[in-house]
């Protein structure tokens, strides 16, 4: 079933990729990295990093995922399979499906709280009094709290039922809009959702860089100090490998490469639509809002408001710490176009979340139909059943949101860094970079220089190589320590090898399925036009 | 030439840098809005250049309707 699926414009696959990598790190995770490492001068390995890492392993995946449905395999395990020509690309590709399906299962409960947030700007705030200014942050933190079920597991059944409520309307609309198919429910909402994400994104920036110097006795709290804060550059955070590290990591995860998104969205292209300008143009829409709007929104209000001591601590509260207790402290004090300013920032967050949440369910989708050849009914409720147990854990253990960490840190993070490493290898030394390369330009509409044949052969692949070293030296003896003391954590890392299991038993009938049809499984002849 | 941009640039780090931000409130410096104005205008430029060639490419005949 999911072969017969076409993207119905060249525009709708770019939309909908663009759609999958914007998310809530361009407006909240990217700002605080770029004011914690360097400022303006953040930029530099960032843009480096966008050259000759992400841009290039968007490609590749794109390219190996739209030879792959031409081989009549939509799945990423397939479709790794046939470029890593071998069993062992089949397998290692469930991570293809693993990513998406895991995230999804904290990502849809991170959707439902800007859904909810969004509903309460809408009915008039969250509860912060603008007349006593000195009880917002308290009162946002609480309400945060509340509303996420921090503080304790089983909230969601108790106080923050609400949260449950937007949750189900958030679920029900993703599996909607996914099993309406690809052009009919996918692109068409993309189409909307993207530039409905750009007026909103629109709307917040010209409020902040209105904003003026609101306090007169705190003429240090004005939008110049805002954006000197993110982007006056501090050169000397050049020569920290950590700021080259954090640039590399902010592009990887912001673009979504390494995801399995691509690889599955890619495979419903044709024989000749165009895959290098459309990559390009998908990656460039990221930036605009990751560097136009992110990078000046988000830190720029919180000085305003906040002073530059307020907005550090806030960013050392991490993203969502910034997106859901700091921001509505600065809506509040905005005076009485606040909640207006709040209701379209976090509509705003929605959008990006449920444009990359569908993006999430699809690859699963296509994965199951293929593999155990049930039709999508079934699939859909296949991933139904998994994504429900699956977020309601996270719901449930949502105690210092240490369930979801997990899976973020472990699946949504290091993970992908796996996949992409094994993508970008098996594009230039299995598949062939010469193949590839030619495969790439098929039906093209821009060439690109030859110089990223370099670029995808060596250098990609030795700088994820580095990066990911370096990221494992820094991180994994403390994730490690922390599951091995938490009895949620090891819960959390329960579940992920689970579905894991399943994912490994579906390829497993899949690679019989697809052989007994006679498919092109491990790439052994060539496509016939 | 060259070498007067670069110690000009130099100059102009060392003034910015001389306060690291984030530490201290600090308007947006000459550096800053250069930094700014490169970065938001590159991608802006690219996404516009992007869409651009993509709207301009002619349409293709009619897909096949998806067989859900």
């Amino acid at each position: 079933m999911s072969s017969q699926q076409h993207w119905g414009t060249r525009l709708g696959v770019v939309l909908a990729v663009a759609g999958s990598a914007v998310g809530l790190g361009n407006f909240l995770r990217f700002p605080g990295q770029a004011a914690a490492n360097g400022g303006g001068a953040f930029l530099i390995p960032y843009f480096i990093a966008l050259l000759l890492l992400g841009i290039p392993i968007g490609w590749a995946e794109w390219t190996m995922a739209r030879y792959g449905g031409r081989k009549g395999l939509h799945s990423g395990p397939a479709i790794m399979g046939i470029a890593g020509k071998s069993s062992f690309g089949r397998y290692i590709g469930i991570l293809s499906v693993l990513i998406p399906l895991a995230v999804s299962f904290y990502y849809t409960f991170v959707e439902a709280w800007c859904l909810g947030y969004a509903w309460h700007y809408l009915m008039g705030g969250i509860g912060l009094d603008p007349a006593q200014p000195a009880t917002h942050t308290a009162t946002a933190k609480t309400f945060f709290e509340n509303y996420t079920g921090l503080n304790e597991n089983g909230a969601i059944f108790g106080p923050s039922i609400e949260t449950l409520y937007f949750w189900l309307l958030t679920v029900a609309l993703n599996i909607f809009l996914v099993y309406r198919g690809l052009s009919g429910g996918i692109e068409k909402f993309c189409s909307l959702a993207m530039p409905a994400m750009a007026v909103c994104a629109i709307i917040v920036l010209i409020r902040v860089l209105t904003l003026g110097t609101p306090d007169p006795a705190k003429p240090d709290q004005n939008v110049l100090t805002g954006l000197g804060y993110m982007w006056n550059p501090n050169f000397s955070e050049l020569l920290d490998p950590q700021t080259w590290l954090a640039a590399a990591g902010q592009i990887f995860f912001s673009l979504s490469v390494g995801f399995g998104v691509i690889l599955n969205y890619a495979s419903y292209l044709k024989k000749n639509d165009d895959i290098a300008l459309s990559g390009l143009t998908a990656a460039a829409t990221n930036e605009f809002f990751e560097v136009g709007f992110g990078g000046i929104i988000t830190l720029t209000a919180s000085v305003v408001f906040l002073g530059v001591s307020g907005t550090i601590a806030a960013v050392s509260g991490g993203t969502f710490g910034l997106g859901f207790q700091t921001l509505p402290v600065v809506f509040a004090q905005m005076g009485p176009a606040g909640n207006f300013i709040g209701f379209i920032w976090f509509f705003m967050l929605f959008l990006a979340a449920i444009t990359s949440s569908i993006s999430m369910y699809q690859p699963s989708l296509a994965f199951f139909e293929e593999s155990l050849g049930i039709s999508r009914k079934r699939g859909t409720t296949f991933l139904v059943t998994i994504a429900l147990i699956g977020s309601f854990l996270v719901m449930y253990y949502s105690k210092g949101l240490e369930f979801l960490s997990t899976i973020d840190d472990w699946v949504g993070t290091l993970l992908i860094f796996v996949l992409a490493g094994v993508q970008i290898i098996f594009f230039s030394w299995v598949f062939g970079l010469e193949r590839g390369w030619k495969e790439l330009h098929a039906g093209s509409k821009i060439r690109l220089p030859s110089f990223f044949k370099i670029v995808l052969k060596w250098i990609a692949p030795i700088y994820l190589l580095i990066i990911f070293a370096a990221f494992c030296y820094q991180n994994l003896p403390t994730w490690i320590a922390k599951v091995i003391n938490s009895p949620t954590q090891q819960g959390a890392m329960l579940l992920i090898a689970i579905v894991a299991m399943v994912l490994i038993g579906c390829v497993y009938i899949g690679e019989r399925r697809w052989r007994a049809e006679g498919l092109d499984i491990n790439d052994d002849k060539p496509l016939v036009d | 030439m060259l070498a007067l941009l670069f110690s000009a640039l130099g100059m102009l780090a060392q003034e910015a840098t001389a306060t690291a931000p984030g530490q201290i409130a600090q308007p947006i410096q000459p550096l800053g809005w250069l930094f700014l104005c490169f970065s938001v205008g590159f991608v802006v430029l690219l996404t516009l250049w992007c869409y651009t060639r993509i709207l301009s490419l002619p349409t293709d005949p009619a897909e096949v309707a998806e067989g859900d």
